[in-house]
């Protein structure tokens, strides 16, 4: 306990920092962007690149993984056919379930969010998260039998 | 010359008779009532009732008039078969259309005959009405009492030069459809002389023979100069027809006593038909003739031995044999036939086969059929429904349970090729997830890029 309470206060500092800092790109970009769309969202991204932590970073690559591969099964169920649809619910409920319990991960952990989930600790939402997607998979595999 | 023809006719008869090498005989009872009275003169038969004995019937010949004769003794039918001859007196209670209708529903045989002749000249035959209310609830319509059958362009010139009554029937007046298992081929004329009958639209009905068709039936006391209507006319008239009930007991109406009669059967200037068409009649009515029975019946799934066997399951081979055998007048032979059907029955026939000669042995064909049962379980009925005209109805019924595959009876994922995206998939996802996990924990908390720098700064 002691730990957690430890931590967390080493956790807030970045993101009071971050807060900061995340104004200035913001503005910035509200006053340079004029022009075009196209400008914007590189910027939105640069911007991405330069403020998210490795975490988050590595949450979204996860997401955007596991989005790729739910749209794949659902392309294959439609152009092949659903016939083993408990294999196809089963395999694309993965996708889709994981998706949810990472966002909700990136949700309570992400550095913006810390005033939102006071009570939440990190380790608490990981380990949240890891019993979740450990149910998520038991019922996945039993499924698709 | 008379003398000759008719010597050699008895002569032939008596011949046939002992060198006949088939004696056929009833498939299931021979003890037979007859009821007769004192205007019957059982000589004027002899030719008839010697052929029953021969053929190893057990005649009880009984007038109408005796005391306690009953066709039920404490309940159970006292006779196999009973001929019921038109008798002038009433006949008693015992024989009621009701006793007669139980007697039927008991597996009893009657042979019923009515005649249009009143023997004395005077009277009416009552023994008939009983016979009348009887075959009315068969479909059978006989002609009132008192009228009779005529017809001016098919008589016999030597019995009816005047009444026309007597008439000369053959091959083409029988009705074959219904009559070819009854009755073998008609080859020489048949003397008729008696009643009519309209018949119904029971399909346990099967008319066998029906007057030409410039044959009337009508009252003689109406006659006068110009007829007005007969009664029934035509064609439509039927002269003799048999029914069988549900219960394969066989019921024969034949509308003239005289067929059956020594002087229609000896005719003096032609050979008649009348001996063997009241002999095939009578050995049909009384289960000798058209029988069939089933010997046995099995389902069993295909290719497999008879073993603890706990029911079917959807999309299961099926196999059903079916045993039948005919009776051929002295013992149970196979039965042939090419027509026989098998139905797998759930509300709808969701099969219905021809069954195949599977084996032939000393006494039965096995028939039998391999299907593959459909894919939907419930309550299925095996259903052998197979009724000719003329032969017994076989009609055997099983039900069956169906059941759905069982949880561990469907095929595994992985024997499944479309499911091995799925797979592959969810055990990615787990791979993935493992990773993230690992990286994750370990990636430790490093403060944006963007950050530092400003940091720095």
């Amino acid at each position: 306990m002691s730990k957690r309470s430890s931590k967390v206060p080493a956790m807030s500092t970045p993101t009071s920092i971050k807060r900061e800092t995340t104004l200035e790109p913001k503005q910035s970009i509200k006053s340079t962007s004029t022009s075009t769309s196209s400008l914007t969202l590189c910027q939105s991204v640069h911007n991405y690149w330069a403020s998210a932590t490795t975490k988050v970073k590595l949450m979204d690559t996860f997401m955007a993984f596991l989005v790729v591969l739910g749209v794949l099964q659902f392309i294959f169920c439609v152009l092949v056919g659903n016939f083993p649809f408990n294999a196809f619910l089963g395999g694309f409920s993965s996708t889709v379930g994981q998706f949810v319990l990472t966002a909700c991960l990136r949700i309570q952990t992400s550095p913006s969010n810390v005033q939102q989930f006071p009570q939440v600790s990190p380790e608490r939402s990981l380990g949240d998260f890891i019993v979740g997607s450990l149910i998520l998979h038991f019922a996945v595999y039993h499924f698709i039998n | 010359m008379l003398s000759k023809s008719v010597f050699t006719s008895i002569a032939l008869a008596v011949v046939s008779s002992i060198i006949s090498p088939v004696q056929a005989k009833p498939a299931y009872g021979a003890n037979t009532l007859v009821v007769i009275d004192s205007n019957i003169d059982l000589s004027e038969y002899s030719t008839y009732f010697d052929d029953l004995l021969f053929r190893g019937y057990e005649l009880s010949i009984k007038n109408a008039k005796d005391e306690g004769l009953s066709l039920f003794s404490f309940g159970e039918k006292s006779y196999d078969n009973v001929i019921l001859f038109p008798t002038q007196s009433k006949l008693s209670e015992e024989f009621s259309a009701h006793k007669l209708a139980d007697f039927f529903n008991d597996g009893g045989n009657i042979l019923a005959i009515s005649t249009a002749k009143n023997p004395n000249g005077h009277g009416n035959i009552l023994g008939g009405e009983n016979i009348r209310d009887f075959a009315s609830e068969l479909d059978i319509a006989i002609s009132p009492r008192n009228s009779k059958l005529v017809d001016h362009f098919n008589y016999d010139k030597d019995l009816s030069p005047i009444d026309h009554d007597t008439l000369i029937l053959d091959k083409k007046n029988f009705d074959w459809t219904y009559s070819a298992n009854i009755i073998e081929e008609v080859t020489l004329p048949i003397l008729y002389n008696g009643a009519g009958a309209y018949l119904g639209n029971s399909e346990l009905l099967f008319p066998i023979l029906s007057a030409p068709s410039t044959a009337y039936v009508y009252n003689p006391k109406d006659e006068s100069d110009v007829l007005e209507s007969p009664w029934i006319a035509g064609s439509q008239s039927y002269l003799i027809a048999g029914s069988q009930g549900l219960n394969n007991a066989r019921f024969m109406w034949v509308g003239s006593v005289d067929l059956f009669s020594n002087s229609f059967v000896n005719h003096k200037s032609f050979e008649t038909g009348n001996r063997k068409l009241v002999n095939d009649l009578t050995s049909w009515a009384f289960q000798e003739r058209g029988v069939l029975r089933t010997v046995f019946t099995e389902d069993n799934l295909a290719n497999t031995e008879k073993v603890a066997f706990e029911g079917y399951k959807i999309n299961d081979d099926l196999t059903y044999k079916i045993g039948i055998s005919q009776w051929n007048g002295q013992k149970w032979v196979p039965f042939q036939a090419d027509d026989v059907q098998l139905e797998f029955i759930m509300l709808d026939p969701y099969y219905r086969v021809n069954l195949s000669v599977e084996s032939i042995n000393d006494s039965f064909t096995t028939y039998a059929t391999t299907f593959k049962i459909p894919d939907q379980h419930g309550v299925f009925t095996l259903s052998v429904d197979y009724k000719r005209n003329g032969l017994s109805y076989i009609n055997k019924k099983k039900l069956v349970t169906v059941r759905h595959n069982a949880n561990d009876e469907w095929a595994r994922s992985w024997e499944i090729s479309n499911s091995w995206v799925y797979l592959t998939s969810a055990v990615t996802v787990v791979v993935a997830w493992i990773a993230f996990v690992f990286f994750y924990v370990y990636s430790g908390n490093s403060p944006p890029q963007g950050l530092k720098i400003k940091k720095t700064q």
